[in-house]
């Protein structure tokens, strides 16, 4: 609800009544690793949509690191096999970019739902995976393309793939940015029942993968041969949310519609 | 006034608005902008509990904070009449001995700085006793269920003319109870056959953009406030009331409002504002926010039961119903709705016996109040998606069974009242070619539904006072009370007056509200401004000008025959003589006004339902095409075609806007979650979670369509305008649903889900759905 | 250290301004209480409505949820940063006038800065592309298609004066 309580009561506040903080704006990337890894309450900020929503609702922290000076954390590079997209890209860098569009459009295209134009410009794609939020795309699509997060800590970089569980992130850990598989893999993504469900699937040859998002904490994620997927979409999710938005047996039996339309698109070579 | 003018110059222009300039620059005021220095922030400590009673609540520490210059808990009543209403008195300013819902109102503070308020709020201490909770109208009415208000708060059951009658407290949590009757039942006795539905109503938030705000301060002994509201005079006389103040002691402004729908009428930001304010010294503001608009006021949600006996022939007979509105935790206007949608249930039809009941069930869930569409939203509903069942029934197409039953132009709506003042059948003919019913194809998971959104326009028994000023230069004032919440009123009421002058709309300035100088009127709301007010305004114009007239005859030695007014000078054969000159010779060069008062009110009738005949009937035709995702259950609507009748349009852009605008607000209800509970808690209940449609939710068969049928009251044949087209919405996407899938809905919003497991029962061989 | 000031150089309507502000105060406090540029308004609160959109280096920014500080170095715009010098109008408002493109407009002054930023990418938009942008931003009273036409129009008046 975006409110905060007591046991006396709510407090409905604006941003006007953020807690005061400490703004840090660190000049390299290893500044900003030492500056999140400090003692104390710290958070990173970039684009700033999320981490405001969270304030005003009454979280605190002693110190903000303001991250968007790091312009290494903005380009978008094609690697061969693989782009590897800055964290400090903003949605919009993606929807607008020709590695992308040559090498990955379908990715493109599904990333290109997420949120409005106002979001797309200032959102960035390290605030999107990082704020966790169940609602958010960036995870879900991000999972079914076969791709991973790469975090730089103190002790050196770490790379998580995407569809793993948030207990994988480590510690103090600023997130450099994303890797996704160039390999030509198809993704089809269906966001049309959103908040209740949405289903992303990546083909890739013969393998294929299936994301979850809003029906849960986190995004669940499988992937295994493609002519297993109706049998894997049956059995892997867990019981989604169960709530009056929607109702964990709807939300489940939409992840079998969805992950199969999806499926039969893309292996008929349909746009997403 | 039909005929006053065939050639019109300034009415049914698609002129600029008069708050364009300001509204597209950002020049415009709206109480948000307004700041004293000095202003101190209100906030508001809001209950955590659905229901309970306050055993103790300590605010001494909060007093005592940095910045805080004022508290208020119910230990700073002293002097008050504490709580406020509309027929019955039961909302305190701050909980007295319980909480009602969740984000009811426990303490406020005054502080300079929001992040003070919100610390000295923090520090407040409340012990609650929890009591049981009754979040839905079953849970309220169930045998046992714990009573929201223990003891009859006061109140008061109005007097009702022929058919009409008011109960309070006749059954658990039930506080209001409004009947209607005519006919003798034994019409149901003569039916081939009787149908019987259940309809069930979401509940929408108006989600006006502007929040509830106030500004208060007191200036000497005048309380005087900047504040959001629709209905200014009868807010001065609760606040009256309320604090036992002299009503010419308390001064209500009104700058432009950042829209309403209903949500802003009586009290709301005002009473805790004016408090703090009067017990800091300083001004105070209070402003809501978006998550605390939706703790504050929101749509009925309705069951509907619904039973109505029709010949073979599709003739229709009698219709009875009992409708339930949530009203949430406090009456607030729930007996003034409960009014309009026991009223409105017949809808526009022959009908030999009517017999409705509808009553208002406390709950402990966020204050029900008036909506745009006022009870005929739900009503509505019911009774045009019953119409399509009993069609189908009968082997009819729906559209020929409503041709058939509808009224027919200047037939009368129930006895003692006035008679329908549109073209039933055109507009639904309009509608429907429109979107191409006729040949359309259905059935095939793509389908169309029409519908005839209905409502008694023009509120009930409303006095309404104008004056028109005239300077010595031809500069004119128009003082009225109708405020500009959005609907361009202030534009259209200038053009009338503009056009009965025979100026142009520059010259004319409409102030805003101040309830010290603005004549009196009881409120901007059921499309009433065109058809009341506005004959109030026609009146003070014409008063003006018979005076101009007379004085120019006067000084021209002539009869008032043979002159006209032509702009600002007056027209005698083929001579033109400027007024300023003429005036400034006879009443100096100090200058002058000409004034003109005005005043309309329906007359009293006891004849009449409602005390006085409907002023004028408010309509929207729609018809919607959908195709419906069976495998999921989601809704594709393909076109939406609405249609109002405008009677005449003072200004046809302005109607345009007021007919989309409130056809897509009805989509809210359907299409959208609307307000999810989850026991009492809201689930969705701020900006981001709440979906209200988006210029990419609207499809590009989206239509509006103007009608001038020419028949209404206001001037120059205008008619009511602005909630019609919300009505037929919600039941012609029902309807089309049907159409393209043949399963029925009877349960609001048409969410996926609830229209897969529609599709689910109908396929396991439960018609009944 | 909490509450230090933080030091913001930018440029508002095409004027420069400086200001000390708070790490925690947002940019639509500094244009309505330090600037008296109250055109721009707060309503959601939570960069969902769009009410408060203003452009920062030409991109449409909430700003209710843009703290001051992320504006340094930019150039800011608000409503009342389209009517030029002479009073007249910018295309976008002068179509909002003649389409009649609001009602209470109190989500006008974002609408225009939202439409401002999509003329100043494509000067002609087709109308999926115009119906796609403005989805960003909520109008509660005209149902949106009234705001489209204005959009499209405010681009011929743009291509008609070479504005």
């Amino acid at each position: 609800m975006y409110t905060h309580s007591t046991d006396a009561g709510w407090i409905s506040r604006t941003h006007r009544a953020i807690s005061p903080f400490r703004l840090e704006k660190p000049e390299t990337l290893s500044d900003a690793v030492d500056a999140i890894s400090a003692a104390g309450d710290v958070t990173i900020i970039a684009g700033g949509i999320d981490l405001v929503r969270r304030m005003r609702g009454g979280d605190t922290w002693n110190a903000v690191v303001d991250i968007s000076g790091l312009a290494e954390l903005r380009a978008i590079e094609d690697g061969g096999d693989k782009i590897r997209i800055g964290a400090l890209a903003t949605h919009w860098d993606i929807e607008t970019d020709s590695v992308l569009a040559s090498k990955m459009p379908d990715f493109q295209m599904a990333w290109k739902t997420i949120g409005n134009i106002r979001i797309r410009m200032t959102g960035t794609v390290g605030g999107n995976l990082m704020a966790a939020e169940p609602g958010y795309d960036g995870r879900v699509l991000l999972a079914a393309a076969g791709g991973s997060l790469v975090f730089l800590t103190q002790r050196g970089e770490v790379t998580v793939p995407a569809d793993a569980g948030p207990e994988n992130i480590p510690p103090h850990a600023l997130l450099t940015g994303i890797e996704v598989p160039a390999r030509g893999a198809g993704i089809a993504f269906d966001r049309s029942l959103k908040p209740v469900v949405s289903v992303a699937v990546g083909l890739d040859g013969e393998r294929a993968r299936v994301s979850v998002g809003c029906a849960y904490d986190h995004p669940q994620c499988w992937s295994g041969p493609v002519e297993e997927i109706d049998d894997a979409v049956a059995a892997f999710p867990p019981e989604p949310r169960n709530n009056p938005m929607g109702s964990a047996a709807y939300r489940r039996r939409m992840i079998t519609v969805l992950a199969r339309r999806l499926a039969d698109r893309l292996t008929a070579g349909e746009p997403s | 006034m039909n005929e006053v003018s065939p050639i019109l110059h300034v009415v049914g222009q698609d002129l600029a608005r008069t708050d364009a300039v300001p509204k597209t620059t950002g020049t415009a005021t709206y109480t948000v902008d307004i700041s004293f220095p000095g202003m101190l922030h209100a906030k508001v400590l809001r209950s955590p509990h659905a229901h309970a009673r306050i055993t103790a609540i300590d605010a001494s520490a909060a007093r005592n904070m940095p910045g805080v210059h004022a508290v208020v808990t119910r230990d700073d009543l002293d002097g008050l009449n504490p709580t406020y209403g509309y027929f019955i008195k039961d909302q305190p300013i701050v909980a007295i001995d319980k909480v009602r819902y969740i984000g009811d109102t426990v303490a406020a503070v005054a502080a300079e700085t929001e992040l003070q308020a919100v610390a000295a709020l923090e520090r407040i201490t409340v012990e609650y006793d929890l009591l049981p909770v009754v979040p839905t109208i079953d849970t309220a009415m169930a045998e046992g269920a714990p009573e929201l208000f223990e003891e009859e708060p006061m109140g008061i059951v109005p007097a009702y003319g022929q058919g009409a009658s008011g109960a309070r407290r006749i059954g658990r949590n039930n506080c209001y109870r409004f009947s209607y009757e005519t006919g003798a039942a034994e019409a149901f006795d003569t039916c081939d056959r009787i149908f019987e539905d259940r309809f069930v109503f979401s509940r929408d938030q108006h989600f006006h953009l502007e929040p509830f705000v106030t500004v208060a301060r007191m200036d000497g002994d005048v309380i005087e406030i900047w504040t959001s509201s629709q209905n200014p005079f009868p807010l001065r006389k609760e606040l009256a009331r309320v604090f036992q103040y002299p009503e010419n002691q308390i001064r209500v402004k009104v700058p432009y409002l950042g829209a309403g729908y209903g949500a802003k009428n009586n009290c709301k930001t005002e009473p805790i504002a004016i408090l703090l304010a009067r017990m800091s010294g300083r001004p105070v503001r209070y402003c809501m926010t978006t998550e605390e608009n939706f703790l504050t006021q929101c749509q009925h949600a309705a069951i509907l039961d619904v039973r109505t006996g029709v010949m073979a022939d599709g003739t229709f007979v009698a219709r009875s119903g009992r409708i339930l509105l949530d009203a949430g935790a406090y009456s607030d206007a729930s007996p003034l709705v409960a009014e309009k949608a026991g009223y409105r249930l017949p809808g526009p039809y022959k009908w030999q016996h009517l017999n409705i009941d509808c009553d208002c069930i406390l709950t402990n869930t966020t204050p029900a109040g008036p909506y745009r569409g006022f009870g005929g939203t739900q009503a509505s509903w019911a009774s045009e998606s019953q119409i399509d069942i009993i069609a189908r029934a009968l082997g009819r197409d729906p559209l020929d069974l409503r041709m058939q039953n509808v009224k027919d132009l200047g037939e009368a709506y129930v006895p003692g009242e006035s008679g329908i003042d549109s073209d039933l059948r055109a507009g639904l003919q309009l509608v429907a070619d429109r979107a191409g019913y006729g040949e359309r194809s259905h059935g095939d998971g793509r389908g169309m539904g029409v519908s005839i959104g209905f409502k008694d326009a023009g509120g009930v028994n409303k006095p309404a006072q104008a004056r028109v000023r005239i300077t010595t230069t031809g500069g004119v004032y128009l003082e009225c009370g109708t405020i500009e919440i959005g609907q361009g009123i202030h534009t259209s009421m200038s053009q009338i007056v503009a056009e009965l002058l025979n100026t142009g709309l520059d010259r004319v300035v409409y102030p805003g509200l101040n309830t010290d100088y603005t004549p009196f009127d009881q409120g901007t709301n059921a499309s009433s401004a065109v058809v009341v007010m506005a004959q109030a305004v026609q009146q003070a114009t014409l008063e003006a000008k018979q005076k101009v007239l007379d004085f120019a005859a006067r000084e021209l030695d002539c009869s008032v025959d043979e002159i006209e007014l032509d702009d600002w000078s007056i027209r005698k054969g083929n001579e033109s003589h400027p007024l300023a000159p003429m005036v400034m010779r006879y009443y100096g060069g100090t200058g002058y006004e000409f004034t003109g008062a005005g005043f309309f009110k329906p007359e009293m009738d006891h004849a009449a339902p409602l005390e006085t005949q409907c002023v004028s009937w408010e309509f929207g035709w729609g018809a919607a095409e959908v195709e419906v995702d069976r495998d999921t259950g989601l809704i594709h609507l393909r076109q939406l075609v609405v249609s109002g009748d405008a009677g005449r349009a003072i200004n046809p852009l302005v109607c345009r806007g007021q007919d989309e605008g409130s056809a897509v607000m009805g989509l809210t209800g359907v299409l959208f979650p609307c307000m999810v509970y989850d026991g009492a808690m809201l689930m969705n209940g701020n900006g981001l979670d709440y979906r209200v449609p988006l210029a990419t939710d609207i499809p590009d068969g989206f239509v509006s369509i103007l009608q001038e049928q020419g028949h209404g009251p206001g001037p120059f044949g205008a008619k009511s305008l602005g909630e019609g087209c919300m009505l037929p919405v919600a039941s012609a996407i029902a309807n089309a649903v049907e159409d393209a899938i043949g399963v029925r809905i009877r349960e609001l919003p048409l969410t996926p889900e609830r229209v897969l497991a529609a599709i689910d029962r109908a396929a396991a061989g439960d018609t009944g759905a | 250290m909490s509450g230090e000031f933080v030091f913001v150089s930018c440029t508002v309507n095409g004027a420069a301004r400086e200001f000390h502000v708070r790490p925690e105060e947002m940019l639509i406090d500094v244009l309505r209480d330090r600037l008296a540029l109250t055109g721009t308004k707060l309503s959601c609160d939570l960069g969902a409505c769009g009410a408060c959109t203003v452009l920062l280096d030409g991109k449409p920014v909430s700003s209710c949820g843009t703290f001051a500080w992320q504006a340094d170095g930019a150039d800011v715009r608000t409503v009342e940063g389209l009517v030029a010098a002479d009073g007249r109008l910018d295309p976008v408002q002068r179509a909002f006038v003649e389409n009649s493109a609001f009602q209470c407009g109190f989500c006008t002054p974002g609408m225009i800065m939202l439409a401002r930023a999509l003329l100043d990418r494509d000067p002609a938009p087709d109308r999926p592309a115009i119906r796609a942008w403005m989805g960003a931003n909520i109008c509660r009273c005209t149902g949106y298609e009234m705001i489209i036409e204005a959009v499209e129009k405010a681009a011929e008046l743009t291509a008609e004066t070479g504005e």
